[in-house]
């Protein structure tokens, strides 16, 4: 864990490295292909978003790489380290699409959680700074409850953001926030990103803000789930509202939505899918 | 209360506090009850004065107030020592259940044995093991047992399913899942498992009191009044049993509220399909029958290695061999049979009696409320008494008021399973989505129309798993009636049995009873199972 550590302070490169990944599950005895063939590479503190309509595996895929699920074929790496490795080093942070808080438990508290969960004395003051960043100052003592939705998915990000991760995984964090607070949120993301720079993979199955997000945007299409087409994003940072409004913005993101309703990409109106919100935790 | 708080801040000039409506008519409806009671009684109106007024009970609990801090104190002490011990078990065992899937199977024939049992089957054969206070700490502890396991299992097995995941991306495992998130979720779901249990236990305690032999005790002191004729002070008694159960009841129910309140998440999860995915982890045939098998051998183990590890003399202290022998090979078994199945004979089906019309009235009584709900506020807590006055306390009343015939045994098995059943058929019927009602209204259907194409089918599981839950309280009804008063079945079979110091017959019907108990409470879990997945469930 210290090596870990050391390591990647030293600046070695933890590139995500997803190598022609298999997942299937049982459905009332039948075999249901999640991901087929999934290949995808990011460099160290990119931003990749993995788009796609609902039932694609994206969700599945985000799971892989947490370490929360491992695949039936193929493989998954961080610069040489598995994904059940960064998970248990700590170098992983996700944020679901729900925020997912401990109810009992203070904002501060909650973001806490990591180091406690770590077994690690817990950064008091890291913890505040994160606090800051989110926007959340004055609001340490409050719990879950008392606060909006975009604040408790505020509060998600700074936990998945408590230990220093190498590799921060969103499963579309704003998806159950309406649109107005969903792009005052993906400003907020970029701005905390850049502060940080993690290697990021988003899930999302909006297509402007994968691309408002994203250096590269993986198009994804269903059964089975996997990777139809690469889009590299070539927008400086930091950027701003006004470029959902340019030409360039609505080419890139005119050529995604032409991929996802061409006929290449089927499912779209398949309503059966177990593995996307819902993926099956592995407990008994 | 917040009413009244937000009047008192609000608004300096209104300083009169109001009370809530429904607070309202519920006190209006225990002063009316307490009137009717005053008159009825003052006449005696009632089974010649079984039905004693409040003021006569009031006078004879005064004259008694010498006696009661040593029965109370007796009683309270064994079944508080035996409600921890029984609590602290379960507790672990629920703890471990949870990590360990196959420790959960294993002792799954202790939980549908301690579920099952009426536990007046068990203070005969508790009395002849130990001796002193020891027979009614066992038989509190005995109670709390299942209450307090199922629920320590449903509050750490239920969580919300998103936190794990998210203990785990965090780099945690199994362990870190259960010590931050397992724990801390499970404790109102505990709360409300203490807050049955805590009841249980006083009535264990006052169970093993009727076993005779000790002379402190409020089941020693209800045994010594049901004889003589003063139906005042039995009352007394009863109502004192039933504010002690009910303040234990509240003090859980209390803490619960404090843990519930930071419990729920502010969120709901956003979709919840586990069923889709079928149970894949289903074990094979032979080997759910060997689970099952060892999950009994484990039972009849604890029976032995118990009574063993007592060193009590093997003449008074019967192993399931030895019991098995007595009804089978042993001198006189076919005449031991024959008396057993004789009282099982009167006992079963006065039981089963009793819980259909215990059902039945249960059924009707949330149908009549679901129709006419301002009437709930008046009629629930006169209920909820019935319900948490130990069944213990108020089998005499019962059987003072009722006589001693098989009528009496019947009505008691009506005030042990009416109320239990009824809150969960009720439930059932609130419960039902309000946007089918509604699909059956904009036909124009009325009440009636919603009731019988919504509300009822809901109802009929319902029903099921209140039949479930009540057929060892039927059982145990009956059992007690017939021990204090009826003299028949499988009740009077065992005292007699210890009067005539038959020690086989006393652990034979304990067995029966038991394995009784265990039968139709497995046939009606059957039936509702079957019943669930044909409701789609």
């Amino acid at each position: 864990m210290m090596a870990a550590s050391m390591e990647t302070s030293a600046g070695v490169t933890r590139a995500l490295s997803v190598a022609h990944v298999d997942r299937h599950f049982e459905l009332k005895g039948d075999r249901v292909q999640a991901l087929g063939d999934v290949s995808l590479e990011a460099p160290v503190g990119t931003f990749i978003a993995l788009l796609g309509p609902s039932g694609c595996g994206k969700s599945t895929l985000l799971r892989l790489l947490a370490g929360l699920d491992s695949p039936d074929g193929g493989s998954i790496e961080f610069g040489g380290a598995s994904p059940e490795t960064m998970r248990r080093a700590g170098r992983i942070g996700v944020a679901f699409q729900d925020p997912a808080l401990l109810p009992w438990r203070t904002i501060r508290r909650n973001i806490a959680l990591p180091y406690q969960v770590l077994g690690r004395p817990v950064d008091t003051a890291r913890i505040e700074d994160l606090i800051r960043l989110v926007g959340l100052s004055g609001f340490e003592e409050a719990r879950p409850a008392q606060l909006s939705g975009g604040m408790r998915q505020r509060v998600a990000i700074a936990r998945a953001l408590a230990t220093e991760p190498d590799v921060l995984l969103l499963d579309e964090p704003f998806g159950a926030l309406d649109e107005i607070l969903r792009r005052q949120m993906n400003l907020e993301l970029q701005r905390i990103w850049l502060d940080l720079s993690p290697t990021t993979v988003l899930v999302t199955h909006a297509i402007e803000e994968a691309v408002f997000l994203a250096d590269v945007v993986f198009v994804m299409s269903a059964r089975p789930g996997r990777i139809s087409e690469m889009v590299t994003v070539p927008f400086e940072r930091p950027r701003s509202q006004s470029l959902l409004r340019t030409p360039e913005f609505h080419a890139i993101a005119d050529h995604i939505s032409d991929l996802l309703f061409s006929g290449s990409i089927p499912a779209l109106t398949t309503a059966l899918e177990p593995a996307e919100t819902s993926a099956p935790t592995s407990q008994p | 209360m917040t009413v009244a708080l937000e009047t008192v801040h609000g608004a300096p000039a209104h300083r009169r506090r109001r009370i809530p409506a429904n607070v309202r008519s519920m006190l209006m409806a225990l002063a009316g009850t307490a009137v009717v009671w005053q008159i009825v009684g003052g006449l005696k109106l009632v089974a010649d004065g079984a039905f004693p007024s409040l003021s006569g009970i009031a006078t004879q609990f005064w004259r008694d107030r010498a006696d009661y801090p040593q029965h109370v104190l007796a009683t309270v002490q064994a079944a508080g020592i035996g409600f921890v011990i029984g609590v602290t078990i379960a507790v672990l065992a629920g703890y471990a259940s949870v990590a360990w899937p196959l420790f959960e199977r294993l002792i799954r024939g202790v939980g549908v044995t301690l579920f099952a049992v009426p536990l007046i089957a068990l203070v005969p054969v508790l009395i002849l093991a130990l001796d002193g206070t020891k027979p009614r700490i066992v038989l509190a502890a005995l109670a709390v047992y299942y209450p307090t396991m199922v629920a320590t299992v449903v509050g750490l097995r239920d969580v919300d399913a998103r936190l794990p995941d998210v203990v785990r991306a965090c780099g945690g495992n199994d362990a870190s899942v259960m010590r931050w998130v397992r724990l801390r979720s499970s404790l109102p779901s505990i709360m409300a498992g203490l807050r049955i249990a805590a009841p249980a236990a006083l009535l264990g305690a006052i169970l093993a009191e009727f076993g005779g032999g000790v002379r402190w005790g409020l089941g020693s002191y209800l045994l010594a009044s049901l004889g003589s004729a003063r139906p005042e002070r039995l009352w007394g008694i009863g109502l004192v049993a039933t504010v002690i159960a009910a303040s234990a009841y509240g003090l859980f129910s209390l803490l619960g509220t404090r843990f519930t309140r930071t419990n729920v998440s502010a969120t709901v999860v956003a979709q919840a399909t586990p069923a889709l995915l079928g149970d894949a982890r289903r074990r094979p045939l032979q080997q759910r029958v060997l689970l099952s098998l060892t999950s009994i051998g484990i039972v009849l183990a604890l029976w032995a290695t118990t009574l063993r590890l007592l060193g009590t003399s093997p003449i008074v202290a019967r192993s399931p061999l030895s019991v098995f022998r007595y009804l089978t090979t042993g001198d006189g078994a076919a005449a031991a049979r024959h008396t057993l199945l004789a009282a099982l004979r009167q006992t079963v089906p006065v039981a089963l009696l009793g819980l259909a019309a215990g059902l039945i009235a249960a059924l009707l009584f949330a149908v009549l409320l679901q129709l006419r709900r301002e009437l709930a506020h008046a009629v629930l807590p006169l209920a909820l008494v019935t319900q948490t006055m130990p069944l213990a306390a108020l089998t005499p009343i019962i059987v003072l008021v009722f006589g001693r015939g098989i009528f009496a045994s019947v009505m008691v098995c009506v005030a042990v399973t009416f109320f239990p059943s009824f809150v969960i058929i009720a439930q059932a019927l609130t419960n039902t989505s309000p946007s089918a009602g509604d699909v059956v209204r904009s036909y124009g259907g009325q009440e009636v129309a919603i009731l019988r194409f919504v509300g009822l089918p809901a109802a009929i599981p319902a029903l099921l798993t209140a039949a479930r839950l009540a057929t060892p309280r039927a059982l145990l009804g009956v059992m007690i009636a017939e021990y204090l008063a009826t003299g028949r079945g499988l009740g009077f079979l065992l005292s007699q049995s210890r009067g005539l110091l038959d020690y086989g017959m006393i652990w034979s019907v304990a067995a029966v009873s038991v394995l009784v108990a265990i039968v139709l409470t497995q046939l009606v879990g059957l039936l509702e199972r079957r019943f669930q997945s044909y409701a789609g469930a």
